[in-house]
Parts: C-alpha cells; sequence; structure tokens
C-alpha cells in the first residue's frame, strides 16, 4: 500500500494495521532472539552441577549483624566437615557430591532477606535453603521458600511469630517457644531473688517482641505477677521517660522484654539516669553477645538475665564432628580471637540437620528431601531435633546472667536449669547492679 | 519525521513483545529480575510524575506501597477476598487516604511538602505497628499469595510498568499535561493564565496513590510477609529517588532506564556483602557528577532528540 494513501486514524498518523504489523514483527523477533541468548537468560531446565548447593541469607550488617557474626567462620568449618570424604552421596549423580554455600547479606532487612532468597531459589538454583536468625529473617525467606517450592532448614527464631505463616509444606523449624520455654525459665528464675512480683514489660513493635509481650501478659497474672505495660515502641526510640517513670510509679522490680541492642542500651542508661533500679532485668534479644553487653559501659550489664539457648556447657555433641560445645566454643575463639556466642551452635547445627538429611534421602528431589525433613531424628550440638506435624521442634532452654568476667570482660553464666536439669549450672542468680 | 515515527514504533514493538513473550523463552530468574523491573518502574514513574512534572518532591511514597500492601494482607487474610479484587480495593484505599491527607499536605510546597508527606509515612508507620488489627508490628503472611504463579504476577506487574509509562505519556499530551508544565514552568504566571494549579496537583497525587498502591499490592503478592517497618520504610523512596534521578527526572524514559539500572545493580551487588549500598551510593554520585540531568535527561540534550515526547508533533 502507498505511504500517502493511508488513512491515519490517529493525530499522530499511526494506524491500527501498522501497529499490527510492527508488534508482530516486534514480538517475532524477540522470540527469535531469545534463542540465541546466553544461557543464564534462557529458560533452564534441571540444574546439573557437580556440587550440592546451600542458600544463605545471612544478617552479616544492620541491627542483626551480632547474630550473623560467626559466618561465613561456622558454615565454613562445617561444610569442609562434610565435603572431608568427598561429600554426601547423591543417587541421580552415582557418586559423592560436594556441598557449597552461597551467602548473601541482607543488611538485617526482612524485604531484602525474601528478594535475596527469591534470588537464590531462580538464579543459583539453590538445592535447599538454611533460614536463621530472629522471626525478621525467618519468616520472610520460609515464605519465599514456600512460594517457590524450596526445602528450607529454620532455626534461631522463637516459634510462635514463625508459626502463623503455615501450614508450612517445604520449612522445617526448630527453635524454643516462648508460651512452652521461655516463660517456665522467667517463672522459674525469678523467685529466686525476692521481689513485689510486680512486672514491667519493655518490648520493641515487631514480631519478637509482640510475641513476647502477649505471652506473659495472658500467662503471668495466673502466678501471681503484676504486669505493668507502658506499650511496644519502634526501632530507634530515643526517649523512654515516660515508660520509666510509669515503671517507677507502680514500683516495678522486674523489667523483663525483648528488644534490640541499640534501643535496650538507651533505655538500660535512661533507666539508671533517672534513678530506676529493678532488683531483676531479664531481657531477651539485646544481651545476647558480648560486644552489645560492653555498648552498656561501666558497670550496666551486671546482673541483667537473658535467655541462653546454647552455651559451651551445653553438654551435646556435634553429629559431624563428634566435638563437644566447648571444644566448637573454643576452636572459634581460637580462630578470630572473640568470645563464643550462642548463634554459633545453631549455625552448626543447621549443617549437621543438612548433612542428616541428604545422607537419608540420597538425591536432590526436592520432594524427597522434604520427606527426608520430615523424618529426621538426631541429636545435634543444639540438643535433640525431631520435627512434629506442624513441622517445628523445641531446643532447649536455661536463664543465665552477665557478670563481670575474667577471660573475657563480660561473662554469661547459667543461673537457672529447672526444665533441663542436664545442662549444668555455672553461678547463681544475684540482684541486678 | 514519518520514518522516525515508525522506527519509533517498531522499537516499542520489539520491547514490548520482548517482555510480554519473556517466561517463554528466558529463565525464571530473569523473569523475577524483570518482575521487579516493572514494580519498581511503575512506582517511580508515579514518583516522577509528582516530583518532575507537578514539582511535588513527595518522601511519602511509602504510605501507599504500605497501604496497598496491608490492604491486601488484611483482606485476604481476615476476609479471604479474592487476591485480586483486594489489590483493587488497596488502590481504591490509597487514593481514599490521599485525598484525606491532601488537606493538610498540599497547604505546603516545596521542601515542606517533602517533609509534610514523610511524617504522615512515619506517622502511618507507628499507626500500624501499634494497631492489634493490623496485628502490630508481627505482620502478616499473605499466604493466598502462594496460589498466584510466578508467570501471573509477573504479567502483573509488567502491565503496571507499562501501563505506567502509557499513563504517563497521555496524561502529559492532555490538557492536564499541559497545565503541569506550565505550572512547573512558572506556577505564578500559569495561575495567571486560568491554570488551577491545586486541582492539576491533587490529579497528579491520586492517580499516583492508585497506580503506586495497585503496584505494592502486587510486590506484596511477590514478598508474601509485610511488616510496617518495610512496608512504611523511607527505603522506598530512596529507591524511587535513585530510579528517577539516574534515569532523568522530568523524562518519560528517564525511571524505564532508571529501574532497569536499579534492579541488575541491585542484583549485581547483592553478592558484595556489606558495600552494597556503599556502591550504590557511589554510582549514584557518579551519575550525578557526569550527567547532572540524568541518564535520558543528558542524553537528550545532546542528540535534541526525545524517544517519548510528551509534547504533541
Amino acid at each position: 500500500m502507498n505511504q500517502g494513501q493511508e488513512k491515519p486514524s490517529t493525530k499522530n498518523g499511526i494506524t491500527r494495521r501498522r501497529f499490527i504489523k510492527t508488534t508482530s514483527v516486534g514480538a517475532t523477533s524477540a522470540i527469535i532472539a531469545g534463542t540465541g541468548l546466553p544461557g543464564w537468560v534462557r529458560r533452564a531446565e534441571a540444574a546439573k552441577r557437580d556440587h550440592i548447593l546451600i542458600g544463605r541469607c545471612n544478617p552479616s550488617t544492620g541491627s542483626l549483624a551480632g547474630f550473623g557474626e560467626p559466618s561465613p567462620l561456622i558454615d565454613d568449618k562445617a561444610v569442609a566437615i562434610i565435603n572431608k570424604n568427598g561429600g554426601l552421596f547423591i543417587e541421580e549423580a552415582g557418586k559423592k557430591l560436594p556441598v557449597k554455600v552461597k551467602m548473601l547479606d541482607t543488611e538485617s532487612d526482612s524485604t531484602k532477606a525474601a528478594e535475596l532468597a527469591a534470588r537464590l531459589i531462580l538464579n543459583d538454583k539453590i538445592d535447599i535453603m538454611i533460614a536463621l536468625h530472629t522471626p525478621n529473617m525467618v519468616n520472610p525467606i520460609s515464605a519465599t521458600c514456600e512460594r517457590y517450592g524450596v526445602p528450607c532448614i529454620g532455626l534461631d527464631a522463637p516459634i510462635e511469630p514463625w508459626l502463623p505463616g503455615g501450614p508450612y509444606r517445604w520449612t522445617y523449624h526448630a527453635f524454643w517457644s516462648v508460651a512452652q520455654d521461655f516463660y517456665p525459665v522467667c517463672i522459674g528464675m525469678w523467685p529466686q531473688i525476692k521481689t513485689n512480683k510486680t512486672v514491667g514489660l519493655v518490648a520493641n513493635n515487631d514480631p519478637d517482641g509482640i510475641g513476647f509481650g502477649k505471652v506473659f501478659k495472658e500467662l503471668l497474672p495466673a502466678q501471681g505477677y503484676k504486669v505493668v505495660d507502658p506499650g511496644t515502641f519502634p526501632y530507634g526510640t530515643r526517649d523512654f521517660t515516660s515508660l520509666i517513670n510509669m515503671w517507677k510509679k507502680e514500683k516495678v522490680e522486674i523489667l523483663f522484654g525483648n528488644v534490640i541492642t541499640s534501643d535496650f542500651v538507651n533505655c538500660w542508661r535512661q533507666c539508671r539516669q533517672m534513678g530506676f533500679a529493678p532488683r531483676i532485668a531479664t531481657v531477651a534479644r539485646a544481651l545476647l553477645f558480648p560486644p552489645a553487653v560492653e555498648a552498656l559501659g561501666g558497670n550496666l550489664a551486671q546482673g541483667i538475665t537473658t535467655e541462653v539457648w546454647w552455651s559451651p556447657h551445653h553438654p551435646f555433641k556435634s553429629s559431624l564432628t563428634d566435638q563437644s560445645a566447648r571444644d566448637l566454643c573454643d576452636e572459634y575463639t581460637k580462630a578470630i580471637g572473640k568470645q563464643w556466642s550462642q548463634p554459633i551452635g545453631f549455625k552448626h547445627a543447621a549443617y549437621e540437620i543438612l548433612a542428616d538429611t541428604l545422607l537419608r534421602a540420597k538425591t536432590l528431589k526436592k520432594s524427597h528431601i522434604i520427606k527426608a525433613l520430615a523424618d529426621t531424628k538426631m541429636d545435634t550440638i543444639v540438643g535433640p531435633i525431631e520435627y512434629n506435624d506442624k513441622h517445628y521442634s523445641r531446643t532447649p532452654l536455661v536463664g543465665g546472667q552477665w557478670i563481670k568476667g575474667r577471660e573475657f570482660p563480660w561473662e554469661l553464666k547459667l543461673v537457672y536449669n529447672g526444665e533441663h536439669p542436664d545442662i549444668p549450672l555455672t553461678g547463681e542468680i544475684k540482684p541486678v547492679g | 519525521m514519518k520514518s522516525h515515527q515508525g522506527w519509533r514504533l517498531v522499537l516499542i514493538a520489539i520491547l514490548v513483545g520482548a517482555l510480554l513473550s519473556l517466561p517463554l523463552w528466558a529463565s525464571r530468574y530473569v523473569v523475577l529480575i524483570f518482575l521487579l523491573f516493572g514494580l519498581h518502574l511503575a512506582m517511580a514513574q508515579m514518583w516522577n510524575l509528582l516530583a518532575g512534572y507537578t514539582g511535588l518532591i513527595s518522601l511519602g511514597q511509602q504510605i501507599f506501597i504500605g497501604l496497598g500492601g496491608y490492604s491486601l494482607a488484611v483482606l485476604t487474610v481476615y476476609y479471604q477476598l479474592p487476591i485480586w479484587l483486594s489489590i483493587l480495593i488497596g488502590g481504591g484505599v490509597c487514593v481514599l487516604f490521599a485525598v484525606i491527607i491532601s488537606f493538610p499536605i498540599f497547604r505546603m510546597s516545596g521542601v515542606y511538602f517533602a517533609i509534610g508527606s514523610w511524617i504522615v509515612a512515619e506517622s502511618l508507620m507507628i499507626w500500624f505497628s501499634n494497631w492489634d488489627y493490623a496485628k502490630k508490628g508481627m505482620g502478616f503472611f499473605i499466604k493466598a499469595a502462594y496460589g498466584v504463579s510466578l508467570n501471573q504476577i509477573y504479567y502483573s506487574a509488567i502491565l503496571m510498568g507499562i501501563g505506567s509509562v502509557v499513563l504517563v505519556f497521555l496524561l502529559l499530551r492532555s490538557k492536564l499535561g499541559l497545565s503541569l508544565m506550565a505550572m512547573r514552568d512558572d506556577e505564578g504566571a500559569s495561575e495567571g493564565i486560568g491554570i488551577n494549579a491545586y486541582r492539576s496537583k491533587l490529579a497528579c497525587f491520586l492517580i499516583a496513590a492508585f497506580v503506586t498502591g495497585i503496584t505494592s499490592g502486587i510486590l506484596y503478592l511477590n514478598q508474601v510477609f509485610i511488616q510496617p517497618y518495610n512496608a512504611f520504610g523511607i527505603e522506598w523512596t530512596v529507591r524511587l529517588c535513585f530510579i528517577v534521578i539516574i534515569g532523568g527526572i522530568g523524562t518519560i524514559e528517564g525511571p524505564i532506564i532508571g529501574a532497569l539500572i536499579f534492579v541488575l545493580l541491585q542484583q549485581f551487588f547483592a553478592e558484595y556483602a556489606s558495600i552494597s549500598l556503599i556502591l550504590l551510593g557511589v554510582v549514584s554520585v557518579l551519575v550525578m557528577l557526569a550527567m547532572p540531568k540524568g541518564i535520558i535527561g543528558t542524553v537528550q540534550d545532546k542528540l535534541a532528540f526525545e524517544f517519548l515526547s510528551p509534547r504533541r508533533s
């Protein structure tokens, strides 16, 4: 057709026919172009690799960096042991395949954790995901694994904030429960010091903080405790005056809560400045790591109690190395000169569960892996693991107290073991200060 | 001129064709990248409409990202409404909220508007993190999203991306677009010739709220887990600023290039744990120094040619 005779149907001279012509040319060329593109762009079939690939989204930086710090050292050591004799036998390969880990930094951001998990699944085509360290990391990562159908081994995030994402199909999780484990520790530990049984809550407004607050508010009154709840607060709160005034007014003698380190540092310093000195301060999450305790400055950490999910004193052994908890901690300290911290055990346990599962599954077929995961029944360095029908396994919890140390500036003494007497005590509980 | 038009159409057709056929020939990872591209493009194009054409520098676009995501979560989790209807209602909620906040924040201009919109977003974050109904800071698992395939989310994201470009293109060529450009150049003078600045700005603000809200619903279909700190976080607006400024503010093509660069850089830098944010910062500083008008703005200046011109030829 002659261009000149074409009757424009729009102001711009674009005719319907011309539009259809150009669109089809475009679409065809795009499809043809697709066949000549590099491999990573093209639609891939099942990944054929000479190794087993594990995905790890680690909070190496940001507010949860304390949890992420022992990585990649602990991960590398565990993987080296698994690979010592060639790795794990995989039927479809007909031989042992070594394990490799791809670790990416989530910057402690849950949006980024989900994005990176999707990238590890779709780009790197990982065989199994390991999700660790607080609900902020484990929740988005396990949700992404559920979406894309990838087996996920979760650890180190309390059960309650993680459970609403279920019923899970692809994720199996192990840690302690706030109601069934943390609560009994507090109820057992607190009466060892005489108080007026008035508990002041201090909690961040996040899954951890709210989860803890909810359980304790529900359960404590039945035990004769009075709960003073000034409400939760967002990350980065600087002024705690109103909370402290309320605790003082209500004569709070037990401060209990779940907050991030920086917020607790601010809160606790202001408590002291304003003359608020409870006899017991049990704070989850904030003071798990020695650098966080040192950040309080001076003697301010003396006597603060916290949950202990793992320590060198735990009487468990690694199924990979036969190392005791003490050996693993000593190895870590020797390697980088830093004091042990609780996530070390759980990082190591993740690889124990991984190796045990694949030894039994003997395949990288995802449906077989989750079947093997479901049948897990093993002893790890963090205790026995056996998942229930809701896909979780509870790990033991005891109570600890920070006191001035000899080897390191601050040491975490085990002061309560009511539910797990097999975990030895290393100190006696004392009032704060 | 005609031949220019023809090539332009062919190129657009190729690009659109490639995007539409992507799941047929590309890997799922590439589909994910372009899914993120589509979402970021739609949201950035809306921020560009406000900042680049209306002069409304909003630091509070995360208001609509949070509201869109939470609408999807609440409606699907509590009321089991269909996903797509929930996303659409989310868009409506955003428009409604935009109307409400427009009364106070439209009284501010320039930097005051920017701060005002940010404060609204921060207040919403605190509100949602203390609101029992929205599960406080616990967040929601949007489990209904498991039933939606990657391809379905991809096509909705691309639809929003392409749709946002078409929308802004048509909008700028309409009477409203002419008013906006007149206002951007000299608001006082434009009002002198009978342009109702308030109404034009409000129209753009509401359009941006609607599109951003719906895009956010699709975003959270992909993310599944939503929490107030991330949904209402300033990080979203920082992303949008980066995309628009790198690409070229006040150009329709800018957010397209910017979104593509951002998504690719984000994927690439993920390998460099702990310095990824520094690298992203360095890239933006370098681009701003070398090309103060952004990539598209500078290219357009050099070539004296606009690919998607808002001007009617």
